[in-house]
Order: structure tokens, then sequence, then C-alpha cells
């Protein structure tokens, strides 16, 4: 059982080089783009009132707990510029600007539009919700250090990012 | 910050981690589980409300139990105010190269769940979509019918087929199936739905 509890506190809360989790955050961070710029030429045929499902239908036909922000933004434009934050907030994520902000912003307007069409969804939309569910937890990061990352690749991948699950966040 | 020097976890820190840890993959299994049925409601009603609300519900059914063996589009009829006839069809990735058809892929899901779920609701949304789309000034869409088709994949393992050795399966999915109509929804269009 010791054994067991050691491996486990091992496995979560050893501190660990932070590159991994970098590498991590900026694939996901691609993919998330990936997925959302192809997303982009149909958003309002997917994701608005004007497009292929209704709010209203939605009311009706779905049966379970669902938030999204698209709930309330319906109109073609609308639904364009939550798009947009979506994109910018999930730019900055992959850099690793404000990354505890942007990935909680990226979460969020992910699932909105995951939750506002469910018809037009694969697996690997649940994957990308799910990866971006837990890089929530990531440490927060002040702008200062955002720069010195900026200035050189190699320092998006900072020691400030190691540990999600555990880490309470650089403190200097 | 070296690894050696950030701040140690404490122990309730590390125990409240574990227990959502825990708590959350519980969920899941749980739920996959819990999905083919035969899980007591009052649970399943729990986990499903917390992954509901979180977002990190899962379905996988693509391959089990029974891969689809029908290949399915989505199309319509739609008649307009002075009489003449126009058909619709939802972008098929088999009528496309490997380019356009990456960029399109997602209309091929949304034809997909169309097909699976059957829901009236949905098919109307679709029928008004396809009006606006196919609006013409002074002759608006009047009616719109919505055609599921439908075509078998053959088996690959079928007598006739293992028989004659070499199978063109381009050639068989997609120039010589044989697709079956059936009507999603016969609507009738009203002016408000062209706004």
């Amino acid at each position: 059982m010791n054994r067991i509890l050691a491996s486990w506190d091992r496995f979560f809360f050893q501190p660990q080089t932070a590159k991994v989790l970098g590498v991590y955050r900026i694939a996901i961070g691609l993919l998330t783009l990936y997925s959302f710029l192809l997303f982009a030429k149909d958003t309002t045929t997917f994701f608005s009132d004007q497009g292929l499902v209704t709010v209203a239908t939605l009311d009706k036909v779905v049966n379970r707990d669902w938030h999204s922000l698209l709930y309330w933004i319906r109109y073609p434009m609308g639904v364009r510029l939550v798009l947009a934050g979506l994109l910018v907030s999930g730019a900055c994520f992959t850099v690793g600007f404000y990354t505890q902000v942007s990935s909680i912003l990226l979460f969020l307007l992910v699932v909105s539009f995951h939750e506002r069409n469910g018809l037009v969804l694969n697996s690997g939309d649940a994957v990308l919700r799910t990866m971006l569910f837990f890089s929530c937890s990531h440490p927060r990061e002040r702008p200062s250090r955002w720069i010195a990352y900026g200035v050189g690749g190699s320092r998006w991948l900072a020691p400030q990012e190691a540990r999600s699950w555990s880490c309470p966040g650089p403190s200097g | 910050m070296e690894l050696q020097d950030q701040p140690t976890v404490s122990s309730l820190r590390k125990l409240l981690i574990s227990a959502f840890i825990v708590f959350h993959f519980g969920s899941v299994v749980f739920w996959l589980i819990a999905s083919g049925g035969g899980s007591p409601a009052p649970v399943v009603g729990l986990v499903a409300k917390y992954l509901h609300n979180t977002a990190q519900y899962q379905e996988w059914a693509m391959f089990a139990p029974n891969p689809l063996q029908i290949n399915r589009y989505l199309g319509a009829r739609v008649i307009f105010g002075r009489g003449n006839l126009k058909e619709y069809t939802f972008p098929r990735l088999s009528k496309m190269d490997i380019f356009e058809a990456w960029t399109q892929k997602r209309y091929r899901k949304y034809q997909q769940r169309m097909a699976d779920l059957k829901n009236p609701a949905y098919a109307e949304d679709a029928a008004r979509w396809i009006a606006r789309q196919m609006n013409e000034p002074g002759n608006p869409p009047v009616r719109v019918t919505l055609f599921l088709y439908e075509s078998p994949i053959p088996r690959h393992n079928r007598p006739e087929l293992r028989d004659a050795g070499w199978v063109d399966y381009t050639a068989l999915l997609r120039h010589q199936a044989v697709f079956v109509p059936t009507i999603a929804v016969d609507y009738l269009v009203q002016p408000e739905d062209l706004q």
C-alpha cells in the first residue's frame, strides 16, 4: 500500500522538468487553433441561429445540462467575434501569454462552440475538450515573464510551468 | 527557478488534488461503463450532472458494437414560388479531392448524425437553412423536401467479391453505389424563415 501511495505521490507531485508540460501546452494550443481555423469558413452555418441548428431547437431536443456563450450570442456577426476571441485566446495559450487566464478562457470558448452544435463533432473534439479542461490548472504567469519567454523561443518551455497539478504558481 | 527551489505542496493540497483526480477519472470510467446500461440510475444521474456541466462527457461508439455499414448523405428538392424546382445536396466527401474533403469533413459528420438521430426538429432547421441558401430575389422557395439517401456498404468478405480477386472499392463505393432516398421532412417555407 505504501508503495502505491509513494508511486502516486511521485507521479503527481514530484517536481518535473517543465519542458514536457510546455511542449504539451504548445501542442494542445496548436491543435485547438487548427481545429477552429478549419471551422472558420462555416462558423455561422454551424453555430449561429442563421445556420443549420437553432438554439430554439436545442432547447426542445437536448434534455441535459449544457452551457454555452452562444446560447446568448446567436447572430452571425456575434458568433464570428466569439470565434475571433477563441483564436486570440488560443494563440495566447500557445505562446504562454497569461497562461492561466488564457487556458480557462480557451476552455470556456471551446466548450461554448462544442455545446452549441454537437452534430458536427467527432471523438477528437472530446479529447481536445478533456485536454483543455486539465490545462486550466496551469499556474499563473506574470506578463513580464511572458516577455522573457518571447525573447528566446526555447524559454517558452520555462521551468516555472512545472507541475500543473500541484504547483502553487511561480513565486519569484 | 530550479526544480529543487520550487515550493513544496502541502498535504491538504495533495489530498484535495488526489480526491479530485480519483473522482474525475472514476466518473469518466463509470460513465463509459454505464452508457452500456445496467447501472443504478441515481448514481448515473450524479455522474452525468458532473460530466455534463463540465462538458467532460464522452462517447466512443464509432467502432463498436456495430460499425456503420451504410453510406449516407442528405439532399433536398426545393420548389420555388414560380413553380420551378432545384436539387440541393450537402457536401459529399466522396465527390471531392482530398484537400477539399479535409476542409468539408464536418458536413459529413453532420449528415451522419442527422441520419442517426432522425429528429424532425433538426430536419426542419436544415430545411429552413436550405431555403435561405437557395432563395432567389422575387422567386422564394415555398417547399423544401429533405431526403436521406442511403446505400449499403458491401461486406468485404462477400463470396462474390472474395472470389473476384481484385476489387476496386473506389468504384464500388463511389460510382456503382445505388442510393435509396427516404423523406426526412417535407417543409412548407414561411416568409419569416427567409429572414
